[in-house]
């Protein structure tokens, strides 16, 4: 698992599926905000059987997800709390480039969690898989994530103009990237 | 099949990916017009994969990727490929990608072919959005986004391993509002 001070990123568990279903599958907001496709109705069961299928072997290329837990305890989240996800996928080992998702539940929210973890999953994209690329695309309106992946050390690259269908209208969305040489620096210079 | 001024874009056939494998064959191109990583493929192999694909009649693609062959108008010869992939109907948007062989190059065919792709992408499909991603160093392709009235919109850095270090990829975009207006400037042709 990957250590921080406040979270851990670990292995997904079937009851973690489970616990976060609700942030994963039922929430048509949350969706609207941070998938680029578009919402349909899934039931837990299904869910569940498609997480017990998972191969890990096969995540090596296609993408890693990650259960967020809490180590720390703050308002109405105990220490040891799974309280989201943190994921890469489409990893391109030619490219050597992954994207990289976050979602927690609402009472983690605004503690600090987000930032922590996107700080262990580079480490582990840059550092243990070799990547020489992390990227991000997030709607213009996800103030929380660019707030998340700034504070990281990730630059603005492109903005796609009315490139997301979105809670009713266009909504321009905005691409996020970090180098391997770039976040080297900002860990050294941290130590 | 779809006209433009230069160019004719019509359904690829067998023929065509004979005359494409001089791009298939040649990694300098593959490492400046495709993601992977290029690997020897032999002509019967793409013949080969062609014939799978088109065993019950009509290619057997998936939806999101819509493949053209590119005639010149003036000599009837094929001279390269355009295709729409990464079509979302949800988002209402579609990557662009082109590709003339070497001797159908520097001519100017390149604008065409966007403006006649993008005329199908918006009038035809009823698109929302397109978008062109093309290397910093193509500046081939970014000269004909750009005079098909694209804008360019950032750049991803580092997303492009060429021989001995990495490029990025430049993004253009067009939206179907832009489209209509750019079309309403031109006198259309009777």
């Amino acid at each position: 698992m990957l250590r921080g001070e406040k979270v851990l990123l670990r292995a997904e568990t079937l009851d973690d599926v489970e616990a976060l279903y609700p942030i994963r599958s039922a929430d048509v907001e949350l969706h609207m905000l941070g998938s680029g496709r578009q919402w349909r109705p899934v039931a837990l069961e299904d869910v569940l059987r498609q997480a017990s299928k998972r191969n890990p072997e096969e995540s090596i290329e296609h993408g890693i997800r990650f259960t967020v837990e809490t180590r720390v305890a703050v308002p109405g989240v105990p220490a040891g709390t799974p309280i989201g996800n943190a994921s890469l996928f489409e990893v391109d080992l030619h490219q050597r480039l992954c994207n990289f998702g976050m979602r927690f539940v609402a009472e983690a929210r605004g503690h600090g969690f987000g930032t922590e973890a996107l700080g262990l999953l580079c480490d582990y994209a840059f550092r243990v898989r070799g990547l020489n690329r992390m990227q991000c695309f997030t709607l213009a309106r996800n103030g929380p994530m660019i707030a998340v992946a700034t504070r990281v050390g990730f630059r603005q690259e492109v903005r796609q103009r009315e490139a997301a269908w979105s809670d009713g209208r266009w909504e321009d969305q905005l691409v996020f990237g970090l180098l391997a040489d770039e976040w080297k620096g900002l860990s050294d210079a941290a130590r | 099949m779809l006209r433009g001024e230069r160019v004719l874009l019509r359904a690829r056939t067998r023929a065509d990916v004979e005359r494409m494998y001089e791009l298939e064959a040649d990694p300098e191109h593959k490492m400046l017009a495709d993601t992977r990583p290029w690997v020897p493929y032999s002509l019967a192999t793409v013949l080969e994969q062609w014939d799978r694909r088109h065993a019950d009649g009509p290619p057997s693609w998936n939806e999101n990727f819509i493949p053209f062959a590119v005639d010149s108008l003036a000599t009837g010869e094929m001279i390269g490929g355009c295709v729409l992939w990464e079509l979302d109907q949800h988002n209402r948007n579609a990557h662009f990608g082109l590709e003339l062989l070497p001797a159908a190059r520097g001519q100017g065919y390149g604008t065409d072919v966007v403006r006649v792709l993008c005329d199908y992408a918006f009038r035809v499909l009823g698109l929302h959005r397109v978008q062109l991603e093309t290397l910093a160093r193509n500046t081939a392709m970014r000269k004909a986004a750009l005079a098909a009235g694209f804008q360019e919109e950032g750049m991803l850095r580092a997303t492009g391993w060429v021989g001995t270090g990495w490029d990025g990829d430049v993004v253009y975009g067009l939206l179907a509002r832009e489209w209509r207006s750019l079309r309403s400037e031109v006198p259309t042709q009777s």
